[in-house]
């Protein structure tokens, strides 16, 4: 090999490995991906304020099914529809009411997360944060089956940013669904949870 | 021409080595101006108003009103698993200055919580008893002066040469040394030397 090409070789290494030690610095320091400014809705409600919750259940990342009507009488639960795992803004939002669970609680709620992801992603992402103290969803399949029953399901097969709160004899009493980029205000969740306490 | 190729390929050799240093470079620059022109909420708690040496009870107050040398201040966000993990060292940080002698009655150590209303601000307070006082953004106006800022973000600026504080310290993410970062902040502000330089 002439002089010439083993410095071209030599210099291609070098940057291929400096280029891959810069990347995995930087994956280092993001556990979430920015999925970038989505449309703000995609979907059409089907369900309404006062009206029963159309009943589901749906298997958590522990292995768990959990059924909503199982909550009848005992406690409000709060749906909370997110769009994907790994996506900055559902992170933070779940990371937040992880650290919220004393509110929910005082007011005799529970949350019951759901993503259209599968449950090993799910799984991983959940764990990743160190664990959720409320059941994680899955509602892969029939794909995104609960979001469609709701009107939360968008054409790209990710559920809407959305909060059904159910009170305890399983009425929808609040509905909150907004734009997918913002996440929703956690005071207002907990006034509609005073309310209905 | 052998000479030429030989320039081009050392050339692209310094280059490979080089890239990935600048990019790790700290952007610190980005938020001095916006850091300046900071305002905060009056806090409602007289001790923290005692704390902060402020005469308002009520409004805003620019940063040039808290009487201290040196102002230490972590951005967060209730809702950033990275800012979740890191508020055990926070509240060190903040017991290093206080048991420092020299340091107590010089330095004041705060929180914004960027993009944060009162309840959530209240549920990161409650949930890891943090000490030193915590801000709100309830009108989102620091989110914006602080925008694409990732969290946590330590700020540090030093009352006394002009009207406005001298943004002196601007760094992201958090650390693991509550003693060494306090050095390290010290060290670029001059206080423990004899007071402002």
């Amino acid at each position: 090999m002439k002089r010439e090409n083993r410095a071209c070789v030599l210099c291609v290494l070098v940057a291929v490995f400096w280029a891959v030690v810069a990347s995995a610095a930087d994956a280092e320091k993001r556990e979430t991906i920015d999925i970038g400014k989505l449309k703000p809705m995609d979907s059409e409600l089907k369900v309404k304020v006062g009206e029963q919750a159309p009943d589901f259940t749906l298997k958590s990342i522990t292995g768990k099914a959990v059924t909503l009507s199982e909550f009848r009488e005992k406690n409000n639960v709060v749906i909370s529809f997110i769009p994907a795992a790994w996506a900055a803004i559902c992170s933070d939002q779940w990371s937040g009411y992880n650290i919220a669970k004393d509110i929910f609680q005082k007011n005799g709620a529970v949350i019951l997360g759901i993503s259209t992801d599968n449950l090993p992603t799910l799984h991983a992402w959940v764990t990743q944060m160190d664990g959720l103290w409320f059941p994680v969803l899955s509602d892969f399949w029939p794909h995104g089956a609960v979001a469609g029953k709701y009107g939360v399901l968008r054409s790209d097969g990710i559920a809407e940013r959305a909060i059904f709160i159910v009170d305890k004899k399983g009425r929808i009493r609040y509905i909150g669904l907004q734009d997918i980029n913002i996440r929703p205000p956690l005071e207002e969740i907990v006034k509609e949870l005073e309310r209905i306490k | 021409m052998r000479r030429s190729l030989s320039s081009a390929i050392g050339g692209m050799i310094v280059l490979a080595l080089v890239s990935p240093l600048l990019r790790a470079q700290d952007t610190s620059g980005d938020y001095r101006d916006a850091a300046a022109a900071l305002k905060l909420r009056v806090p409602e708690d007289p001790a923290e108003r005692q704390y902060l040496g402020i005469q308002a009870s009520s409004g805003k107050i620019t940063l040039s009103q808290i009487k201290a040398e040196g102002i230490l201040i972590e951005v967060f966000s209730m809702y950033s698993l990275p800012c979740q993990r890191h508020a055990p060292a926070a509240n060190k940080l903040y017991q290093a200055i206080d048991s420092r002698r020299e340091l107590k009655d010089k330095i004041r150590m705060i929180g914004i919580g960027m993009g944060n209303s009162p309840l959530e601000v209240e549920v990161f307070r409650n949930k890891y008893s943090v000490v030193f006082p915590l801000f709100d953004d309830r009108d989102s106006s620091i989110a914006e002066l602080f925008r694409g800022m990732r969290t946590p973000y330590y700020i540090g600026l030093r009352n006394g040469k002009g009207a406005e504080p001298e943004v002196f310290f601007s760094k992201p993410g958090g650390f693991t040394n509550a003693e060494e970062f306090l050095d390290s902040f010290v060290k670029a502000s001059g206080i423990q030397s004899g007071g402002v330089q």
